[in-house]
């Protein structure tokens, strides 16, 4: 359910910002008066009493004082918890129902639930990750480990849900960032690099070490400290191959490969270059992963763009590395 | 996210009539044991002095505000008869959130969530500067008192802990110890016996510090020195203790539990009043 929460979040098809979702709903419905006034008072008491039990955890009992900024921070991370609820629900209209019609309590443990839910995925897809990439884990991804540390230890332990983040020290593929707030974003992050880890485990070792290697000697830095995602690396070299010439999942490309492909795209426009490229995904093996296939059929349309634009610059050299390269 | 706290700001503390009505409702044990006792407009003007001292300090309440309380706990002192009790708790309650203020954003600031004074504790502590010979009664006097010795203590007590959980924490290295790090974290929690046994040498270590300022010097009662003319005040006692071991500057859980069992009792008779 969550990773389909948050690829479809992030896929942008909703007119609604994903941050503060729950006040964008709410603001919308004082504007088009579709809320009605009683609704709207029995939410600010709902809103209050959850602040209120944090409150008294936050200072363990002993108080039922706070600073102003602290109680911002309480209802900000009521707020976030609702908004796991209304986000699963898909759609504005289907949210801005749940928020007319359901049982406020029900909404926060709803989102209570997601949070959790999120919050044990990410870890988990994290972990797996790491494993996968582990074989070609840069210093950047290496550093990934010290935010996810402090992550799982401290994790909203003082109820900032807004500071709950994690370091994006490294890029993620054609460089998506995550809208999503607290660990809604953080389990939008780990997830979509759980993805890149699985392909990049569709790729022999050998050939992605040796396009790492290839790409750092170009750019005069060492294979570890590249600051790109590998796996943006790995499938724009294999997307250029498949334009060329087939869909295995190889990543060696003809010396000849960068006039070639400028020769035969100069004239065709980004859109054609995306469904061309759309369908060597379809009819190779990283169309047996859906989540992946998803993720890279997303990208599509970033890398259509940037092929042509480096074809008309005529350079395309630096973005591949075909064989025989100095 | 910018969250305009003014939507619910005035949900989050109780009405005006109904504080007021608290703090009414306190009447009968100041009446009772002392003989003073506030109008329906001094609880008024108490409640507003309240509420404009937690906005002025940045503060908002979940819940009901300090005054009866308060006035529960400074009645015995003997400084609040005459014709300046509505005043006196008045500048008291602001007093309180003074203090609270300050402590807050020492918490707010610092990683230790289980570093906070209570605000029984906090109104322990003015009691006894408030009631000692150097203050006499000046809540001003207790203020500047308490901001001298309570805040820098919190002050050393957080930079304390936190150098205690860098020394013997985390020491993650390896890539396993990162990503298991919360499995980690949960083999090294004290079990309950660690919790209990740590609890009762807290309060051994507390009680034999109150001893010893309070018993420590009874040989001047034998032997005479002029310097014993001299020794420093209650409150001056309590910073030196407290400079010497600020861990004591939090009151033992028993303590805690019986403020608690008190201000309850405390509750229930004045909810009967109400």
């Amino acid at each position: 359910m969550s990773n389909a929460l948050a690829l479809r979040a992030e896929s942008g098809g909703e007119p609604l910002p994903k941050k503060a979702y729950t006040m964008a709903l709410l603001q919308r419905g004082m504007e088009k008066n579709s809320i009605p006034q009683a609704r709207l008072q029995a939410l600010h008491l709902a809103l209050h009493r959850a602040a209120a039990e944090r409150a008294a955890q936050y200072t363990r009992g002993r108080s039922m004082t706070v600073t102003r900024g602290q109680a911002e921070a309480f209802y900000i991370s009521v707020l976030h918890q609702l908004d796991a609820a209304l986000l699963s629900y898909g759609s504005d209209a289907a949210a801005e129902e749940a928020l007319c019609a359901e049982d406020t309590d029900a909404l926060l443990a709803k989102g209570q639930t997601c949070i959790l839910q999120c919050y044990e995925e990410a870890k988990d897809r994290f972990r797996r990750a790491y494993q996968l990439t582990k074989p070609f884990a840069t210093y950047f991804f290496r550093e990934l480990l010290k935010s996810f540390a402090q992550f799982t230890t401290e994790y909203d332990a003082r109820f900032r849900s807004d500071a709950v983040k994690v370091d994006e020290v490294y890029p993620l593929m054609a460089g998506r960032r995550s809208e999503l707030p607290g660990v809604l974003g953080v389990h939008a992050y780990y997830s979509a690099l759980l993805l890149e880890g699985e392909l990049l485990a569709m790729f022999e070792k050998a050939q992605i070490h040796a396009l790492m290697k290839q790409y750092a000697k170009r750019y005069l830095t060492s294979w570890d400290m590249i600051a790109e995602s590998i796996a943006d690396l790995v499938l724009r070299q294999w997307l250029c191959r498949a334009l060329l010439l087939d869909s295995a999942p190889e990543l060696d490309l003809p010396a000849d490969a960068a006039a070639v492909l400028t020769e035969r795209y100069r004239q065709v426009p980004p859109a054609q270059i995306a469904d061309e490229m759309r369908r060597a995904i379809a009819e190779s093996v990283i169309a047996e992963n859906a989540g992946v296939c998803a993720y890279c059929t997303d990208a599509v349309p970033y890398f259509a763009e940037t092929l042509h634009r480096r074809v008309t610059e005529n350079n395309l050299r630096g973005w591949i590395s075909p064989a025989g390269e100095k | 996210m910018d969250f305009p706290l003014l939507f619910t700001e005035q949900l989050a503390a109780l009405a005006p009539a109904r504080q007021k009505a608290q703090v009414l409702a306190t009447n009968r044990a100041a009446m009772g044991s002392y003989g003073i006792q506030l109008t329906p407009d001094e609880a008024a003007m108490i409640v507003a002095a309240g509420r404009e001292a937690v906005r002025a300090e940045g503060l908002v309440l979940f819940g009901g505000g300090i005054t009866p309380r308060l006035i529960r706990w400074f009645l015995p002192s003997g400084y609040l008869a005459g014709n300046r009790y509505a005043q006196n708790i008045a500048a008291l309650t602001e007093a309180f959130y003074r203090l609270r203020g300050a402590l807050q954003e020492l918490y707010d600031k610092s990683d230790d969530p289980d570093c906070v004074l209570s605000d029984n504790a906090l109104l322990d502590y003015m009691y006894r500067f408030y009631t000692s010979p150097q203050c006499a009664g000046d809540v001003d006097e207790m203020v500047s008192l308490a901001e001298r010795i309570l805040i820098p203590a919190m002050r050393r007590l957080l930079a304390k802990r936190a150098e205690e959980r860098s020394a013997g924490g985390s020491h993650y290295g390896t890539d396993s110890e990162l990503l298991y790090a919360d499995s980690f974290a949960e083999m090294r929690e004290p079990t309950d016996l660690e919790r209990e046994a740590w609890a009762e040498d807290f309060d051994q270590r507390y009680r034999a510090a109150m001893r010893r300022d309070v018993f420590g010097q009874y040989e001047a009662d034998y032997v005479e020195d002029p310097a014993d003319r001299f020794r420093g005040s209650d409150a001056e006692e309590l910073e030196r203790m407290l400079l010497r071991n600020p861990e004591l500057l939090l009151p033992s859980e028993s303590q805690e539990a019986e403020w608690a069992d008190m201000v309850e009792k405390w509750e229930e008779e004045d909810a009967q009043d109400e």
